[in-house]
């Protein structure tokens, strides 16, 4: 099959999951059967199922292998969209890591990237798609894209907002030029980010994969003057915080990570068009996942810091 | 509302929404059990409250079914704050122009109906339980969590009406759509129920046996599971040694859930012989590492059966007594407590020479025993056979 460009606006990276020699079971949600410690008193037949979403995880798209053979399903509602859903597809494409580093970045104008086209599968009236492909490269990466039946090549600018459909529950690279996608992770996605913060603390940092993590998010509407983040808890022990902002933003941003005992590990589609200023504490410690980029100590910031072109780390106590 | 304040309702947004609450929650269960993450989601709820914007409607949203899932799971609410929270819920999607049946949003009707229904189960009202959880499965998208979560719900409901078939069918269809194995124990478990409370004791014992070697059970659920088979056994062969073992201090089953069932068997069965050898359920009620608390109308039914033995109380008393939780049985979660507490009671009364009430209970315990095995046994717990000898329970018919 010819190396083609394929458009890059939604894109799904199943890469690590699949390229990496991951289990399935990675993928899906985890099997845990009951929330509940073993002895605390209850039968699990009393407890009631819960409501996905809720008490229990909601589903999350599975893959299964079977050989060289990768069933990908996805629940109900995983693509949304304005449009019709009839009139969308799922594309696959097997990418080589050189041309994977693009698509892991915040798409700011116009991208392009080459990869394989592994297939195209329909997306069902309810958002759920099925797809099988045949791979079994282990160094190449499978990218899934949502594009429309009628478009096979899309040129990206930024006032085709809302479009287009999106995925949700893995980890997608988002752009500004989609209104609404504000789902960035899924869990599997935050355990990756969180990994790669915890690689770059060069295990200093006093987790592991399996440490309970808390969450910042927000959703900043493209083009709004957005809505800060701020962490202004301060715990009496370490604490990891996955600090996400799911789509990017024209206007400048700032953070405030005021935990002393903080670790901050901060997800990719942070930062774009924007500038983005961190107020940091003086004894937090950042990793920015997308920039491979950690700061264990005040002296690796000095004030004022530049990273990555258009990220300011500013260390300061709260109230200065 | 604005038309195009509504249009900011979207999947992705819910589904975050969700996350990110879901998470703060757990996190806030951990330090501060489950009354500390009620305290907080009523607490954003009031917050929220009195400064709504578009936004904060759907995190509104997300933090009152929170609440009723809540209840539904570990209760603490009022019954105005529940019927308050309700209406709210369902005013919220009616304000954002969302229809349970033409919108892709329906979905979130069917949370709303699920956890009520998980609320109707809690609090005995098993009908309204199957009714809400039907619903929830009417709106265009379906609830979320797929068609295995779905027949587990329905399961759970279905045994409790009696059901057993149904149900069986139900949770056997949880176990194997889309291979998830994120509710299998539950489902296993039910229908292991279903069968031993059908009377099918050897099929019970054979999915049991089965079941036991699979290592994917959390250690809860094989507690669970060999708690059955001590059910089977008592069923079976009518020893409760094995029941009775695990329950002793220090045994793998020592808990307030598995005391209080042991004790309804040892009433139900007739052997009484081993009663003495549990601790006093007043006892139980008092100690909190057993974890009674979480059992409000278990614990206050097997309090009852132990106070009706004391005769110091004038009968009369204890009569009336009884006859307050006989009439408010259906609270039960589960349904083979129920066909115990009959069992127990009607052994009582006949000791006490209340005939006739004594023919009311078991003949109520018969009758949900045919239901559940289809009319093949009126005995489904197996233990009962000496009762269908006794004088005052000799009646023909038709007549």
């Amino acid at each position: 099959m010819q190396p083609r460009f394929f458009p890059i606006h939604i894109v799904l990276i199943l890469s690590w999951i699949l390229g990496g020699g991951c289990k399935t079971s990675q993928f899906q949600e985890p099997q845990k059967s009951d929330p509940a410690p073993a002895k605390d008193g209850g039968k699990i037949s009393d407890e009631s199922e819960g409501v996905p979403g809720y008490l229990v995880n909601p589903e999350s798209i599975k893959v299964e292998q079977n050989g060289n053979q990768r069933r990908i399903k996805a629940p109900r509602g995983s693509v949304w969209s304005e449009e019709k859903l009839a009139d969308l597809e799922i594309s696959v494409w097997q990418v080589t890591r050189k041309n994977l580093n693009p698509l892991m970045k915040p798409i700011v104008s116009k991208t392009k990237a080459s990869g394989e086209h592994l297939g195209s599968y329909p997306v069902l009236s309810d958002g759920s798609f099925v797809l099988e492909v045949s791979w079994d490269s282990p160094t190449n990466y499978l990218v899934m894209t949502v594009t429309k039946k009628s478009q096979k090549s899309f040129d990206f600018y930024p006032d085709s907002a809302g479009k287009f459909a999106q995925i949700y529950g893995t980890l997608t690279v988002e752009t500004p030029v989609f209104r609404g996608l504000n789902v960035g992770f899924g869990e599997l996605a935050e355990q990756l980010l969180l990994k790669k913060c915890l690689d770059l603390w060069q295990g200093k940092a006093p987790f592991t994969q399996k440490s309970p993590f808390k969450v910042i998010s927000t959703t900043i509407t493209v083009g709004s003057i957005g809505t800060p983040i701020k962490d202004l808890e301060s715990t009496p022990g370490p604490a990891l915080v996955l600090v996400k902002a799911s789509v990017t933003t024209l206007s400048d941003t700032q953070y405030e990570l005021m935990n002393p005992n903080g670790w901050y590990c901060l997800g990719p589609n942070v930062n774009v068009l924007s500038n983005l200023t961190i107020d940091l504490h003086p004894d937090a410690m950042l990793a920015d996942s997308s920039l491979d980029i950690s700061i264990l100590s005040s002296g690796d910031s000095p004030q004022g810091i530049v990273v990555g072109g258009s990220t300011t780390i500013n260390r300061r106590a709260p109230n200065e | 509302m604005s038309k195009a304040s509504r249009k900011i309702w979207e999947r992705p947004m819910i589904a975050e929404a969700q996350r990110r609450i879901k998470q703060e929650l757990d996190l806030i269960e951990q330090g501060q059990g489950h009354e500390g993450r009620l305290e907080a989601i009523l607490a954003q709820i009031k917050k929220l409250e009195q400064q709504p914007s578009n936004t904060d409607f759907v995190h509104l949203y997300v933090y009152i079914v929170s609440a009723l899932v809540h209840q539904g799971r570990w209760g603490g609410l009022t019954k105005s704050q529940k019927n308050r929270l309700k209406g709210l819920g369902f005013s919220i999607l009616k304000l954002q122009g969302i229809n349970p049946e033409s919108t892709p949003l329906g979905f979130l009707y069917g949370d709303l109906h699920l956890a009520l229904s998980q609320i109707a189960r809690r609090d005995g009202e098993h009908w309204q339980a199957l009714w809400e959880q039907q619903m929830s499965h009417r709106s265009n998208s379906g609830p979320q969590g797929g068609g295995g979560f779905q027949a587990l719900s329905q399961g759970l409901r279905s045994l409790r009406l009696g059901d057993a078939m149904g149900a069986y069918y139900q949770f056997e269809k949880a176990e194997t759509i889309d291979g998830d194995r994120q509710f299998f124990s539950k489902a296993r478990m039910g229908r292991i129920q279903c069968l031993r409370l059908s009377g099918l004791f050897e099929q019970a014992k054979s999915l049991l046996q089965e079941t036991s070697t699979l290592d994917h059970l959390s250690e809860k659920a094989n507690l669970e599971l060999e708690w059955e088979g001590f059910c089977l056994t008592a069923s079976q062969v009518g020893d409760l040694g094995p029941m009775m073992s695990a329950v002793k201090l220090r045994g793998s089953h020592h808990t307030a859930v598995y005391l209080l069932e042991a004790f309804f068997w040892t009433l139900a069965s007739g052997q009484e012989s081993w009663k003495g050898r549990l601790p006093k359920i007043s006892t139980i009620a008092r100690n909190k590492s057993l974890s009674p608390r979480r059992l409000p109308f278990f614990l206050k039914s097997a309090l009852l059966l132990e106070d009706i033995q004391d005769t110091e109380i004038p009968l009369g008393f204890r009569l009336r007594d009884l006859g307050s939780i006989l009439g408010d049985v259906n609270r039960f979660v589960a349904l083979d407590r129920e066909l115990l507490f009959l069992l127990a009671a009607t052994r009582w009364l006949a000791k006490r020479k209340a005939f006739s009430m004594a023919a009311s209970t078991l003949q109520r315990y018969e009758a949900l025993g045919l239901q559940l095995s289809k009319g093949q046994t009126n005995d489904v717990l197996g233990i009962s056979k000496d009762l269908e000898q006794r004088r005052w329970n000799q009646t023909s018919w038709p007549p």
